[in-house]
């Protein structure tokens, strides 16, 4: 039984330029205590889909049309806004990427994280403080019983975004959705930040969901990733195999996009035009257009989700080729994207 | 010894900054950059990379002339930028030219291409009307825009072209250095390297000299030749490019590196923490101004300043471990 289960997900948008499939069709399970990456440039919906599940989409314009999502045995869409109002907060939790946009500036932190003991578990007065301290002790904001007295301005920016932690484990989520958290900070704070967050999961039993943009979260963090393009889910995998074998072009030359910091390289693979968003139309592939290795059906049939091995699926026509051959997975490199800018 | 480019010698940068309330007021000195030196290499890049508050874009901003130096000096082919007449510095603007992080907020959302690419020729060089367009033309051409686009406004680009148009309009006026803050930090990853690939090829066709400041190591090792670690004013470490990857020395550097987010799974870094946060700008402490952060500081780090000294080829560290 998994925690979190996403099945057949289609939250879709309308405004002046049309309808927009931000989520197409999309599916996942994450396990408790696990980690999963969903990866992707802007336009490919994996905010969306975070936001989805917590039945958050921007009103009126969004709706989720299609699909379920299950979260600790229950059926999330079926749930009242009031019980909505319970799980969120309390057994999900969100962090996002700005703490100076998260927190309120005119509140001191006490009362922020209190906010949220006060409305989920019903603590007032000094139980309510204890469980504020409490929550900065886990996030490792020193002496807690002063600092919670201070307003967001007064902590630095890697300082703030544990109080946005602290706030979001302080009622003991199951589920902890990270949305770019930590994209706003510097590097060496960033390290610490994601080392906490490690430690977070395990002190606390907690299942992470990592929006991100960036390999390097993944590869730190996750133990499971799906690659977002267009509204869908294009490979699904376990972190290594998404990195030693990946088995779909879009992946593959991502991969081979990201400059490289434990080695030289000398030519990257820039993947040419631009991301395609839930406004486009197919009729084939979505990534047919960027994509370098395609074959004459790509433009006209929609790839079936190919299981590659047990765990590893990619929505491509030649996605069985491509985890098979390194060859075929090496002659991007050498491709060398030489007059592939447009 | 031919005369660099563009040197830096012993730049600061100091800002009055008042502090308190009412009854209380403070006044500080901010330190942002405290004593830097350096050249731009010809035809090649020079990286600064550093976290916030490190002072690499105050360091960029005193070279595009829009902050004036505390003391120091900027020289351009071996003259003073701050003594220079008033045609010579126009001269330099032209020269020198910059491009920026985001493309959203460094265009004019009212201004048609044509006027935000020729913009800086019209500022710094007298050619006529007829000639500036030739110019924008064959300037976004250079970057892969048509000159279909030359009556478009700003929001009917994307990110990466809009990127594309910021570096034409950075290469209309025929600069010898270009100052990339930031360049690709904004945009997606897929476009990244597009626009990454792009500022190579025309470094290698036209011999731009870059300065580029970044945070991500990885672009910092694929674009550049040179690179110097700044923290909280000073230049910590600085090396070239391929020499400083594989061998870092200072403390801070190695931090850096240790931080950096892997490129694999299997990954695995040595780790070298810092403890605590950046100290002020306005409080810098004694000696070496890492050591109360620093993992191997000994006692003589918190008293006295270690000295920048050679420790390879091309390669300089200012740490007293070394």
């Amino acid at each position: 039984m998994s925690l979190l289960e996403v099945t057949d997900l289609k939250t879709h948008l309308t405004s002046r330029r049309g309808l927009n499939k931000a989520v197409d069709g999309v599916s996942f399970k994450l396990e408790a205590g696990k980690s999963l990456g969903l990866v992707g440039e802007s336009g490919s919906g994996k905010s969306m889909t975070a936001l989805s599940i917590l039945r958050l989409v921007p009103q009126p314009y969004a709706k989720i049309v299609d699909g379920s999502i299950r979260f600790n045995n229950e059926d999330l869409l079926a749930k009242s806004e009031s019980e909505m109002r319970q799980i969120r907060g309390g057994s999900i939790s969100i962090i996002l990427q700005d703490p100076m946009t998260s927190l309120n500036p005119v509140f001191r932190v006490k009362d922020q994280i209190g906010e949220a003991v006060g409305l989920h578990q019903n603590k007032s007065g000094k139980e309510r403080l204890d469980a504020v301290i409490e929550s900065l002790r886990r996030v490792r904001v020193p002496t807690p019983e002063l600092r919670m007295q201070d307003y967001p301005h007064q902590f630095s920016g890697g300082m703030r975004q544990r109080v946005v932690g602290a706030i979001a484990i302080a009622c003991h989520p199951k589920l902890l959705i990270a949305d770019e958290a930590t994209t706003a900070l510097d590097a060496t704070i960033q390290a610490q930040y994601l080392a906490l967050l490690r430690t977070l999961q395990n002190e606390l039993d907690l299942s992470f969901l990592f929006i991100t943009h960036d390999f390097g979260i993944v590869a730190k963090m996750c133990d499971d990733v799906a690659v977002m393009y267009a509204g869908r889910i294009v490979e699904h995998a376990d972190v290594r195999s998404i990195f030693n074998r990946p088995s779909h072009p879009y992946t593959l030359a991502l991969l081979e996009a990201v400059p490289k910091v434990d080695q030289r390289v000398d030519r990257l693979y820039a993947i040419p035009g631009v991301p395609a968003s839930g406004y486009s139309v197919f009729e084939g592939c979505p990534f047919a257009e960027r994509c370098p290795m395609t074959v004459e059906r790509c433009h006209h049939e929609r790839p079936p989700n190919v299981t590659v091995q047990p765990g590893h699926s990619s929505d491509c026509w030649r996605a069985e080729e491509l985890f098979a051959s390194d060859t075929l997975r090496q002659s991007l490199s050498a491709r060398d994207a030489s007059g592939a800018t447009p | 010894m031919s005369e660099a480019l563009l040197r830096v010698d012993d730049l600061h940068v100091f800002f009055d900054v008042k502090r308190g309330g009412l009854f209380s007021r403070e006044n500080l000195l901010l330190k942002a950059v405290d004593g830097v030196s350096f050249e731009a290499i010809e035809g090649k890049t020079f990286s600064i990379v550093g976290e916030s508050g490190c002072g690499k874009t105050t360091t960029a901003r005193a070279i595009l002339n829009v902050e004036t130096p505390t003391s120091g000096r900027i020289l351009w082919n071996g003259l003073d930028i701050a003594e220079i007449d008033e045609a010579e510095t126009k001269r330099y603007r032209a020269a020198v030219q910059a491009v920026f992080q985001d493309p959203h907020s460094s265009m004019n959302p009212r201004m048609r291409i044509i006027d935000f690419v020729t913009e800086p020729l019209l500022l710094n060089t007298g050619i006529s009307r007829a000639e500036r367009r030739e110019r924008a033309i064959e300037a976004l051409a250079h970057v892969g825009l048509g000159a279909n686009e030359l009556n478009n406004f700003p929001h009917e680009f994307s990110g990466g072209q809009r990127q594309r148009v910021a570096i034409a309009r950075a290469l209309a006026s025929s600069p010898r250095l270009i100052v990339l803050d930031e360049p690709v930090s904004s945009l997606d990853v897929s476009i990244r390297a597009q626009i990454m690939n792009l500022l190579k090829e025309l470094q290698e066709s036209h011999g731009y000299s870059y300065l580029m400041i970044a945070h991500h190591l990885g672009t910092v090792r694929y674009m550049s030749q040179m690179v110097g670690v700044m923290y909280l004013g000073q230049m910590m470490e600085m090396s070239v490019s391929e020499d400083l990857f594989e061998n870092p020395l200072h403390p801070y550097t190695r931090a850096l590196f240790s931080a950096a987010l892997p490129d694999h799974p299997d990954i695995e870094r040595e780790e070298v923490l810092l403890q605590g946060d950046v100290a002020a700008a306005t409080d810098i402490p004694s000696g070496c101004r890492l050591h109360p952060r620093c993992p191997f500081a000994k006692p003589e780090c918190s008293e006295i300043v270690p000295e920048w000294k050679s420790v390879g080829p091309d390669h300089w560290t200012a740490c007293h471990l070394f």
